[in-house]
């Protein structure tokens, strides 16, 4: 903050608010100055894989959050640089000093896309609004003083789906029979706004709090959020304006780690086997056969608060396939609903609507090591991966958010015990 | 406005020295080197390179139109120096000028085209003790008071004139440009009402930079969807709106926030 005197400031236009962020909270033992030459193989790869949204100078983190002047801008063509200040005593705590040290504004895209629903649009309307967008999330705000006021997600789609669905298995005479999108239109359910809506999940004691941060809080807290509320989007508000400026994801957080672990050190345990790490679930695994009806997948889904579920072979456990949560959004384009078909018959289905067939379900061997693992989350861009054996049986998953969590919120807990005993 | 006037020579066309802030005061602080404090400050700042300290001169502008012949050299020589110093005028396509810096009070001076000493016939004369003549100008200190001189320029001027026949006669030839409108008024504090653009038979064109618009853009598909291309600067707070389908109407802005962009998109049923 003190080395900007003297210098001529571009963008006179705006005052930025200087970060919160402490300055000496950490001992300032090293400042990372790369050459690109000299920088990791992998860790310029990344920042190369990552294209466009991420340009070579998103690695470069000012100071004083300034763009540098022209001069410092050539420099940087040859140089890579940070002032990241961590301390590096322990490497295994890097990331999570990281995190700290981040304001929620940094891991923000360049330009991102929000959708917002005023309350008082019908839930129908609003999905169609998400799937135009190939959107997942969107934000509920009061139609008359359009604050915001909550999240709508592919979840209460599905739950809207389910309920609609239970619906008329109770009715005797149409039970089994597929919905057609005539039904979906003359529901009370699809027609009621979205304000009714949360009230009805309200009343039943399923609705979850609004659950933000703000941009200026540390990420380090956002993953504190989304691990104790479990779950997976976090809108980040502008603390003046009350304005949603993104929707946080796990997804992002790893990038944000990816796009600076080239100039951290390398924490021991991403060397490590996943097997030997406490991470991720390998007991007790919930999985569907072939032959499992939708509507047990999606309650699956809904009641355990997971995000996807494997598809194995009956007998032999072989991964096959995967459900998630957004592959029932896909239920939205066809022409009937029908959630009695079996899972293998909806993925088919699914297939057909989105036009590419995916290509399959992200496995790993299950004895890969940390970082390779990362490496697969950040090519393949999946929430979960399967851990299989050799023969592709299912041994274990691990989702984003265990990766995070271990990552970062790990070290926490681990000297907090130290503290303790 | 300055330049309208009709003769070779300009007393104002530099525009007033620039105290801080721009400011019309009349007292020059003739102190140039105490240079503003803060660099970042710049923006306002005009500095005028020759600027004589301790001294109130005005920069006046002197000005030879040949419209026969073209002469070679050029030379204005006045009673600011006592005669002494014969001062070049620089050759611009058709016109010889220089800015010299003089004193309130009346100056006489005489160009020196290619040899000769002659006067500009178009410009105030006085005969002179020699039995000849010479050009004269007034320098007032108050002509340097930039409103004042605007004013008295707009009084003057084309535009002036038009600006106060301009009500119903002058409607005759076809349509006028916006942009010849626009001379015609002032600047000012005042909020223009309605009533100034009614006349206008359509609405202003749509600047062409504001046409590309970013949702509408493809984005690849293993592109993160909640992510669009950087905006141009010039599409920030502008709202943009899809055409209202199935009772749906959707609008969009996209709002800086530090470096980075939010695109929202509004839905609400109507």
């Amino acid at each position: 903050m003190n080395n900007s005197t003297g210098r001529l400031r571009r963008n006179k236009a705006t005052t930025f608010e200087s970060p919160t962020i402490p300055k000496a909270f950490f001992d300032l033992q090293h400042h990372f100055i790369f050459s690109k030459k000299k920088a990791p193989v992998d860790g310029i790869e990344a920042i190369q894989r990552d294209g466009a949204a991420i340009s070579e100078h998103a690695v470069v983190k000012y100071a004083n959050d300034e763009r540098p002047d022209e001069k410092e801008k050539q420099d940087l063509e040859n140089m890579f640089k940070t002032v990241l200040r961590i301390g590096v005593q322990n490497s295994d705590i890097v990331y999570t000093h990281l995190l700290q040290l981040s304001q929620c504004y940094e891991a923000m895209a360049r330009n991102n896309k929000l959708i917002v629903f005023t309350n008082d649009i019908s839930v129908r309307k609003a999905f169609n609004g998400l799937i135009y967008n190939c959107m997942r999330t969107g934000l509920v705000a009061d139609s008359k003083t359009l604050e915001i006021t909550g999240v709508l997600s592919v979840t209460d789609f599905i739950m809207v789906l389910m309920m609609l669905w239970k619906y008329r298995e109770n009715l005797d005479e149409l039970k089994g029979t597929p919905l057609s999108h005539e039904d979906f239109r003359q529901m009370d359910i699809a027609y009621m706004p979205i304000s009714r809506w949360k009230g009805c999940l309200e009343t039943k004691g399923q609705l979850k709090p609004f659950i933000n941060i703000g941009l200026k809080e540390s990420i380090f807290r956002a993953v504190e959020l989304l691990t104790k509320y479990r779950i997976h989007r976090l809108p980040v508000m502008d603390e003046n304006t009350g304005d949603c400026a993104y929707i946080l994801t796990h997804r992002r957080i790893l990038h944000y780690i990816w796009k600076h672990c080239a100039l951290l050190p390398k924490p021991e345990c991403l060397s490590h086997r996943v097997v030997d790490l406490e991470m991720g679930t390998w007991k007790n695994l919930l999985y569907a056969d072939e032959q499992t009806p939708l509507i047990e997948c999606l309650d699956m889904l809904i009641d355990n608060n997971i995000s996807g579920i494997p598809v194995v072979e009956k007998n032999t456990l072989k991964v096959v396939e995967v459900y998630t949560r957004f592959d029932a959004a896909s239920a939205a384009f066809s022409d009937h609903i029908d959630l009695s078909v079996t899972v293998t018959r909806a993925i088919q289905e699914r297939d057909y609507q989105s036009g590419i067939r995916r290509d399959g379900v992200v496995t790993a061997h299950y004895t890969t090591t940390l970082w390779s693992l990362i490496e697969v989350f950040i090519d393949k861009n999946v929430h979960r991966i399967f851990m299989v054996d050799d023969k592709t049986i299912l041994k274990g998953i691990i989702s984003l958010s265990d990766v995070i969590e271990f990552l970062v919120l790990r070290p926490t807990k681990r000297t907090a015990n130290g503290n303790t005993r | 406005m300055g330049n309208n006037q009709p003769g070779g020579m300009y007393k104002r066309d530099r525009p007033f020295d620039s105290e801080k802030g721009g400011s019309h005061s009349k007292s020059r602080s003739g102190a140039p080197s105490s240079s503003p404090p803060n660099e970042d400050e710049c923006p306002v700042q005009m500095k005028i390179a020759k600027n004589d300290e301790r001294s109130n001169k005005f920069p006046v502008v002197f000005k030879w139109n040949s419209t026969s012949s073209q002469p070679k050299n050029v030379y204005v020589c006045g009673s600011w120096d006592k005669w002494n110093l014969r001062i070049p005028l620089v050759k611009s396509t058709s016109d010889f000028s220089t800015i010299v810096d003089l004193e309130p009070g009346k100056h006489e001076y005489k160009f020196y085209v290619d040899h000769k000493w002659v006067v500009d016939d178009n410009q105030q004369k006085t005969s002179n003790n020699l039995g000849g003549e010479n050009n004269v100008v007034m320098i007032d200190e108050a002509d340097f008071e930039v409103f004042d001189a605007l004013d008295k320029d707009l009084a003057s001027s084309n535009a002036g004139e038009a600006l106060r026949n301009s009500h119903p006669s002058k409607e005759s030839h076809d349509t006028p440009n916006d942009r010849e409108l626009e001379k015609l008024h002032q600047f000012g504090q005042e909020t223009p009402t309605r009533a100034d653009f009614s006349k206008a038979a359509a609405p202003p064109v749509l600047p062409p930079h504001l046409l590309q618009v970013i949702l509408n853009k493809d984005t690849p598909v293993q592109c993160d969807p909640n992510v669009l291309p950087e905006p141009d600067h010039v599409m920030l707070n502008h709202l943009y709106a899809l055409s209202i389908k199935d009772g749906v109407m959707v609008l969009s802005a996209t709002h800086r926030y530090r470096k980075k962009f939010v695109t929202t998109l509004l839905y609400k049923p109507i």
